[in-house]
């Protein structure tokens, strides 16, 4: 979320600001950035405008603590990490049941970097065409329609008679394997 | 087919006005697009708009938004202002106790000033009464 006069530092230089002069403006800068997002996220899992937002404000006072305590590497990704924590236990502590804690998301921006490596390669083309006839028809479909067409979610909906979930989770898995098939093939 | 090399990249960061736009339907086809790439490239995104659509009205949303945003600078700033007021009560307490035993001083000095003059005074009227009564003997004799 970016619309601040510091729109054009990133996260990470904001977070290192922070690190080297313990500065507490820089982390209100980087926080503010993403209130939306994580208000979004808690409205998802808590399913209450006040709830999410008190819970948002109790992830704004552990993230500011927990970045006292030691150094974070990719924000962005540990920051979603950090919300979906919280609602869960917060839900957890709703119902009584138990809810699996998620740990699996910090090589996010490592996958990133990848691909941007991977972009640089001419071959990259021709191996991106091949995968996407491997893919099945539906994530083929979803695929081509959302980034090859650029429509929408709705419009994809409309066209293949789809749910909404269906679509975004053939476009989601049909791009996760279509990674997967071309780094396969550029280690051929 | 360069825009095959698409969906593998990942976009620019989505900035709050094109996410308020797409909330409230404004936007075009384009931004639409941008929007819904962001969402399947990452979780976060996805998620969130998910949620930020089951707000009953973008106006509260907003309003959320800037009393979040709010609280976050106060708590923020808080800290600073904490160790201020703690720096300045501390300043005072050492200038409270400095006074404090400067007087303690004065009127310790005070007292042991008085006490040797009460001292002196009753030794000199021992010399004399002492004086007075060996004139006295004298003077029998």
């Amino acid at each position: 979320m970016k619309k601040d006069a510091y729109s054009n530092i990133t996260d990470q230089q904001l977070l290192d600001n922070y690190y080297a002069d313990h500065n507490s403006q820089w982390l209100g800068i980087l926080l503010q950035r993403y209130t939306m997002l994580l208000l979004g996220v808690c409205m998802k899992y808590l399913k209450n405008e006040e709830e999410a937002k008190d819970a948002v404000q109790q992830i704004f006072l552990k993230v500011i603590t927990e970045l006292q305590k030691y150094k974070v590497d990719y924000f962005k990704s540990w920051l979603y990490m950090v919300a979906r924590n919280h609602c869960l236990m917060k839900l957890r502590d709703k119902n009584g049941r138990l809810i699996k804690e998620i740990n699996d998301h910090m090589p996010i921006a490592a996958e990133t970097f990848d691909s941007a490596q991977l972009l640089e390669k001419d071959a990259m083309l021709n191996y991106v065409g091949d995968s996407l006839q491997e893919l099945t028809d539906e994530q083929k479909t979803c695929v081509t329609l959302f980034y090859l067409d650029k429509k929408s979610y709705n419009e994809i909906v409309d066209v293949t008679g789809f749910t909404l979930m269906q679509v975004k989770s053939y476009i989601q898995n049909g791009k996760r394997n279509l990674k997967i098939l071309v780094e396969k093939k550029m280690k051929q | 087919m360069a825009d095959l090399t698409n969906i593998l990249q990942s976009d620019d960061e989505l900035n709050e006005e094109q996410l308020k736009k797409y909330l409230s339907g404004e936007a075009n086809a384009e931004e639409l697009h941008a929007v819904e790439k962001n969402m399947a490239d990452d979780e976060f995104i996805n998620d969130a708009v998910e949620g930020l659509q089951d707000f009953s009205s973008q106006a509260k949303l907003n309003d959320y938004v800037e009393q979040l945003n709010k609280k976050l600078h106060q708590h923020l700033e808080q800290p600073k202002e904490r160790k201020k007021k703690r720096e300045i009560r501390n300043l005072s307490l050492i200038i409270i106790a400095v006074i404090i035993i400067l007087i303690i001083c004065v009127i310790g000095y005070w007292i042991i000033k008085i006490q040797r003059e009460k001292e002196n005074e009753k030794k000199q009227i021992n010399v004399e009464l002492y004086n007075k009564q060996n004139s006295n003997n004298s003077f029998i004799l």
